[in-house]
């Protein structure tokens, strides 16, 4: 039997060592203070302006925790704490970047959306406010207790903001759905790590690497867990097979939920894949990447078919983001191989892939949330019906964004996957691209699809509300898409240098 | 101005005209769409001019776009007499039928209005981006883009279902072409490292490649199998994007678009890019020997397939459209034997006299009510005596009579063909070639004379038409003339004279590196005679019918000709009708479970408390479980036989 | 490696197949005569006559709820008040931090009337 670590815990814990464990997870820290100060003031103050505060107290959380991981990007020593179970490195702050400007793009849209809808708007912000936590805790775990730990605070939060259309039998169809698929998961995630625990003896990634390096033989319970933890993985970023809940809790939930989702727990759950895949079981790259490359030729093929037949624009950019899973999951298998170049290329490709999805996504579902009235969403691609007559800059944004998904050049989305798809190649897995390569070329017939209603010169003239903060969000959005697609060097240099080589070992 | 500023100008004033029309079109006075679109276009045809004029010749980098260790991506445009020349034709013949399409489209709504011309802009700033882009990623971006350009125009009646359709088929066709094109454009990045249009030809040549000479006198080097699937990938692209056979079955569909589109997309540009494509990539061509037999004889073959499926229809524009396949057939013919300027040449008087045809019967079109029919016209002659003139010389110009502009550039292709020295290939084609352009005497003769000749037919819906409109008429005018004197400027199928094209071509495309005999001339003279005793022919047999039909003789022919050899019906059986059940199966048994799920589900979730568990008991969740666990086992299969490996 | 596990695999099988022959030999060997009253719901005794799937306030399970959460979050006292002395002030102000998180949450609650029962 493998000595489990029974390591006598330090219990001397210094103030200076609890000062300096806080500043590495200070992007965390400050969102986790934010959102108590939100309980507080949603308790505090009376109704009718509970939901302006709390989105105020919100807006300032995620902006001081964007400014911190920023600071600490550039000035601050990154590295392990609380005795390896979480770090600051690199890695973790480029994903808080990312999800705190996450956190600002759906605060932006959905704050008007609620409003709209009557909704009650203090507990989403503070729902969603947790939601970003346990994204930033999964992207900055080393410990496979940590990293569920955040799976779970990601995941319960959405489950609930999921039903947040309590009236409607679609979004209670999707929280129930989620719940139940997404419990599932977990189970299978958390059988997963305890197998890899039980092979291993330690919880902590960096030492299941070591402990994986010594042992040369292949432990089949290590095998059987990373099939369970792979699935469980897979499940996050809605990847085919595991994809069937993806189309019906987007389209039950409401908008902004959807649009926060779609991008969130995507990056989320590739900063997981990569942080223990590539980052805890680099010598088994040979088997999960075998896994990896069935899910991701499976979503290609699913998300991009299935994609075609969709009237309902959620719906559509549902299957969209299963095929785009596909896509990015050449990067993390790019990301297995042994030569350091290779790897490191593959995972940049991944951290600017997410990067960059994260604006042409949200700004797409962020159009279409200004269609939904105060009785519902309206998603059905008939409903963007003479859109360019209806608010011609809108028009001309969603053209950006789907020309961007589906990888026209100059928006972002083609280099992205140009990255990607030169990555896999590199790393010798040129059948994948190809079939990488095909799927979207079929891509483009769908979201081209999307924009034929838009551009119809139909006599639709019902009124269309953008709020100004969620006109300034889409607008940065599709800024973003265009303007990182003609100089996407800043934001590749900073995936590069996001792919720490020193946690793959040697 | 330096040429690089000149360039930008030019791609960019037909996206500056989309985007005015786009955002604003519809809400400006008409007069504003019928100059702005039309105008920007022009403003581009003039600076073409300019860089004409300048002789300017330049691989002008603007700015590197990715440079990410050896993997460099510049944006670049290639200015050399070959992207200008090109560049000539799309914003000259452009310019003109989009002037047109101001008369033609004028029944249309102003919001619709506005919209045609902002597509028609968008097509002509994607078509220059194909013929000017230094690197593959914009030549795959314009690539698509015409692509879409065309899907929009195709389907710009969307409330058609039959344009619909046809949009789709398009479309579809065109996707094939484009995984071909990237596929192929990818295979030579990884063989060479490089995007850009001059590393990629410098690693196939020991000689430097200058902009000036770009690649002119390549030395052969060894071919091989990457190179070789590279040259085959690429020409899907071309045969898709060009209608050659097989992927040509969206062209005549494609003919639901309105007219002015016809004339531009379909006849004029667009549809030359696989020869454009071909020529640009000689160096490639030159030395991939079997993909370059392949252009040759994918070529010869449409165009007799093509030309032999015109003698049936009897919708005036899908003969054209078939007609166009077939002349683009020659264009393939003349490449793949290596005669690339005579290509060009063909591309240019094509791109005038099809436009010229496509314009004057989109005037009879619009004289007879929309009503497309030949064997509804007839004796349209001394009604619209102008157009029937100008279609008259189209229609001889295709056929290849002196002095049209047809003869000197068909004639040159089948000439230099003949005369390739030691190539049995090139003599076939040459065969095909020959017949292809007997049987277009023919059913070109049979076209005018059933629609201008004769007695009016008792069907015609206008008992007095009226001719078109200036603005429909003048371009059609400037075609005219331009088909009629334009083949001076090359008369080498005679055997002297000059040639302008030629020249201007030699330095980018390569030399004809073989002359042709007296032989050639005789035998163009001998093919015209011919032709044209068949177009006089056809009406004994349409008009005057002294001549028993040729179709009571040969019924089997003409059912299989009508069929268009069943292609349509062969696709359907190999591929649309799998996809279909595919499609359905998928939607039948996998989606509506689960839409209804939604449905049905919900009654249950609402009861309180049971909620969760009464949808775990509906049977949907299952699915969603069963096929999790499916993939789990897939997943884990496949794990123990890597690692037992 | 795996051979470490071979005593835990005997002893779950050991552990089934005892499970296994109890079932069924109770199964074969004794009697079995069904009637209608034996089969009849047992509910000490008395016959029932309301469903036993009866429906329960809404209320009831938000408060077991509440309960069960709480009481999960007041098991990570007992290890601090195991090694409290060894922490120091440190654990005891980090104590205090924890349970003014707690605090907020169940003044939110409060507010938000999950402890009201109508």
């Amino acid at each position: 039997m493998m000595p489990l670590a029974a390591t006598a815990v330090d219990l001397t814990y210094s103030w200076s060592q609890a000062l300096a464990d806080l500043s590495q997870i200070a992007p965390i820290a400050t969102l986790t203070l934010f959102l108590l100060f939100a309980i507080v003031v949603d308790l505090a103050l009376p109704k009718s302006r509970r939901g302006d505060a709390v989105a105020m107290v919100a807006a300032v959380g995620y902006v001081l925790s964007l400014a911190t991981a920023f600071y600490r990007w550039n000035y601050g020593d990154n590295g392990p704490a609380y005795q390896g179970y979480a770090t600051g490195d690199k890695f973790s702050l480029f994903f808080e970047m990312l999800f705190a400007v996450l956190g600002i793009l759906t605060l932006a849209v959905s704050h008007s959306y609620l409003k709209r809808r009557r909704f009650v708007a203090g507990e989403f912000h503070v729902l969603i406010l947790a939601a970003v936590i346990g994204m930033m805790v999964l992207a900055s775990a080393t410990s496979l207790v940590t990293a569920f730990l955040g799976l779970e605070l990601l995941s319960i939060s959405l489950y609930i903001v999921c039903g947040y259309a309590r009236g409607e039998t679609k979004s209670q169809e999707s929280a129930a759905k989620y719940l139940l698929v997404g419990g599932f998961a977990s189970a299978f995630v958390l059988y997963g790590m305890a197998l890899v625990y039980g092979g291993t003896g330690t919880t902590l990634i960096p030492d299941i690497a070591k402990t994986l390096q010594a042992s040369s033989s292949s432990n089949p319970l290590i095998l059987l867990g990373i099939v369970l933890m792979g699935v469980g993985f897979a499940f996050k970023i809605s990847a085919a097979p595991f994809h069937m809940w993806t189309p019906d809790v987007y389209q039950g939930a409401p908008i902004p939920v959807t649009a926060f989702m779609s991008v969130g727990t995507k990056a989320a759950g590739f900063a997981m894949v990569i942080r223990i895949f590539a980052g805890g079981l680099p010598h088994l790259a040979p088997e999960w990447q075998v896994l990896l490359a069935f899910v991701a030729a499976t979503s290609m093929i699913v998300g991009n078919l299935m994609a075609i037949v969709q009237s309902s624009l959620k719906r559509l950019l549902a299957y969209s983001g299963v095929a785009q899973a596909g896509y990015v999951l050449i990067g993390v298998i790019a990301g297995g191989q042994a030569d350091p170049a290779v790897r490191a290329a593959g995972l940049a490709s991944v951290l600017f892939y997410l990067f960059v999805y994260m604006f042409m996504n949200f700004g797409a579902f962020a159009v279409v949330t200004a269609l939904a009235g105060p009785e519902g969403d309206r998603d059905r691609l008939s409903d963007l019906e003479g859109l360019y007559r209806r608010s011609p800059l809108m028009a001309i944004l969603m053209t950006v964004f789907m020309l961007s998904l589906a990888g026209f050049p100059p928006f972002v989305g083609f280099f992205g996957k140009l990255f990607l798809f030169t990555a896999g190649v590199s790393a010798g897995y040129t059948w994948l691209v190809v079939v990488a390569v095909v799927m979207s070329v079929v891509s483009v017939y769908y979201y081209v699809r999307v924009l034929i209603p838009v551009w119809s010169s139909s006599v639709r003239t019902d009124k269309l509300e953008w709020s100004v903060s969620s006109t300034m969000a889409i607008v940065l959005s599709g800024a973003l898409s265009l303007v990182l697609g003609l100089y996407p060097t800043t934001v590749l240099i900073a995936s590069t240098l996001g792919v720490p080589i020193s946690f793959f070992g040697p | 101005m330096n040429t690089g500023q000149l360039a930008l100008l030019v791609l960019l004033l037909p996206a500056a005209g989309a985007i005015v029309l786009a955002g604003r079109g519809w809400r400006l006075p008409r007069i504003w769409t019928k100059l702005v679109g039309p105008g920007v276009v022009w403003a581009s045809f003039v600076v073409t001019l300019v860089l004409f004029i300048n002789q300017a010749s330049e691989d002008v980098t603007y700015f590197t776009w990715i440079k990410s260790g050896s993997f460099v991506v510049p944006f670049n445009l290639l200015i050399d007499n070959l992207s200008i020349f090109m560049c000539l034709v799309i914003t000259g013949v452009g310019a003109l039928i989009v002037t047109y399409a101001v008369g033609y489209m004028a029944p249309e709504n102003d919001a619709s209005y506005a919209r045609f011309f902002t597509y028609m802009d968008v097509f002509i700033f994607s078509m220059l981006l194909l013929v000017l882009a230094g690197n593959f990623v914009f030549l795959i971006v314009g690539w698509a883009l015409v692509g879409l350009s065309s899907y929009l125009l195709i389907g710009f009646w969307y409330q058609r279902r039959s344009a619909v359709l046809a949009a789709r088929k398009a479309f579809v066709m065109n996707v094939i072409g484009d995984v071909g094109m990237i596929l192929g454009a990818f295979v030579l990045f990884t063989t060479y490292h490089s995007v850009t249009f001059a590393q990629v030809f410098q690693s196939l040549t020991s000689a430097p490649c200058l902009p000036g000479n770009f690649c002119a006198d390549i030395r052969p080097i060894h071919d091989s199998s990457s190179l070789e699937l590279a040259a085959f990938l690429l020409l899907v692209g071309a045969v898709a994007k060009s209608a050659q056979l097989p992927l040509h079955t969206w062209l005549p569909d494609a003919m639901e678009g309105p007219t002015p589109v016809s004339a531009l997309i379909h006849a004029a540009t667009m549809v030359t890019a696989g020869v454009y494509l071909v020529g640009r990539m000689h160096p490639i061509y030159d030395v991939a020997v079997y993909a370059h037999a392949a252009v040759a004889i994918i070529g010869a073959v449409t165009a007799l397939f093509a030309a032999s499926i015109a003698i049936v229809q009897t919708d005036i524009k899908r003969v054209l459209a078939y007609s166009t396949m077939s002349q683009i057939g020659y264009m393939f013919l003349a490449v793949g034997v290596g005669a690339y300027s005579a290509a060009f040449f063909h591309l240019m008087a094509h791109a005038f006299f099809k436009a010229l045809l496509f314009m004057a019967a989109g005037n009879v079109i619009h004289a007879m009510h929309d009503e497309q029919d030949m064997r509804k016209y007839g004796g349209l002659f001394r009604q619209l005596p102008r157009t029937s003139w100008s279609f008259l010389i189209g229609s001889l110009s295709l056929v290849g009579v002196i002095p049209f502009i047809g003869f000197f550039s068909k004639e040159q292709i089948l000439g230099a063909a003949f005369s390739k020295p030691d190539d049995t290939l090139s003599l076939i084609v040459w065969g095909i070639g020959f017949v292809t352009a007997l049987i277009t005497g023919f059913y070109t003769g049979r076209m005018w004379w059933m629609s201008f000749a004769g007695k009016p037919s008792p069907q015609r819906p206008v008992e007095h038409p009226h001719e078109a409109p200036p603005v429909m008429l003048i371009p059609v005018m400037v075609l005219a003339v331009l088909a009629t004197v334009g083949g001076v400027i090359q008369t080498r199928a005679l055997g002297f004279g000059p040639q302008a094209v030629s020249d201007f071509l030699d330095t980018v495309v390569g030399k004809q590196a073989w002359q042709g005999g007296i032989a050639d001339v005789v035998l163009s003279l001998v093919t015209m005679i011919l032709a044209g005793l068949l177009f006089l022919a056809a009406y004994r047999f349409y008009v005057e019918r002294t001549w028993k039909a040729w179709s009571t003789r040969f019924p089997w022919l003409q059912t299989l000709l009508e069929r268009k050899y069943y292609f349509d019906e062969a696709y359907n059986f190999a591929f649309v009708r799998p996809m279909d059940a595919i499609a359905e199966g998928g939607l039948t048994h996998v989606e509506q479970p689960l839409i209804d799920g939604v449905v049905v589900g919900t009654g249950l979730v609402t009861e309180a408390g049971a909620g969760s568990l009464s949808l775990t008991q509906s049977g949907y969740f299952r699915n969603y479980v069963l096929v999790f666990l499916a993939g789990a086992c897939i997943a884990a299969i496949l794990i123990l036989v890597r690692a037992s490996s | 490696m795996l051979e470490s596990y071979v005593p835990l695999l005997i002893f779950v099988l050991i552990v089934l197949g005892l499970i296994g022959a109890l079932v069924t030999l109770s199964f074969v060997l004794g009697p079995n005569k069904p009637h209608k009253s034996k089969l009849a719901p047992y509910e000490s005794g008395i016959v029932t006559d309301t469903p036993a799937h009866k429906r329960l306030s809404v209320r009831f399970y938000l408060t077991a709820m509440l309960f069960i959460i709480f009481d999960v979050e007041s098991v990570f006292f007992y290890p601090w008040a195991v090694i409290m002395r060894q922490l120091k002030w440190f654990g005891l102000i980090e104590m205090f931090v924890f349970m003014g998180i707690l605090l907020i949450a169940l003044a939110h609650i409060w507010r938000k009337g999950g402890l009201d029962w109508d």
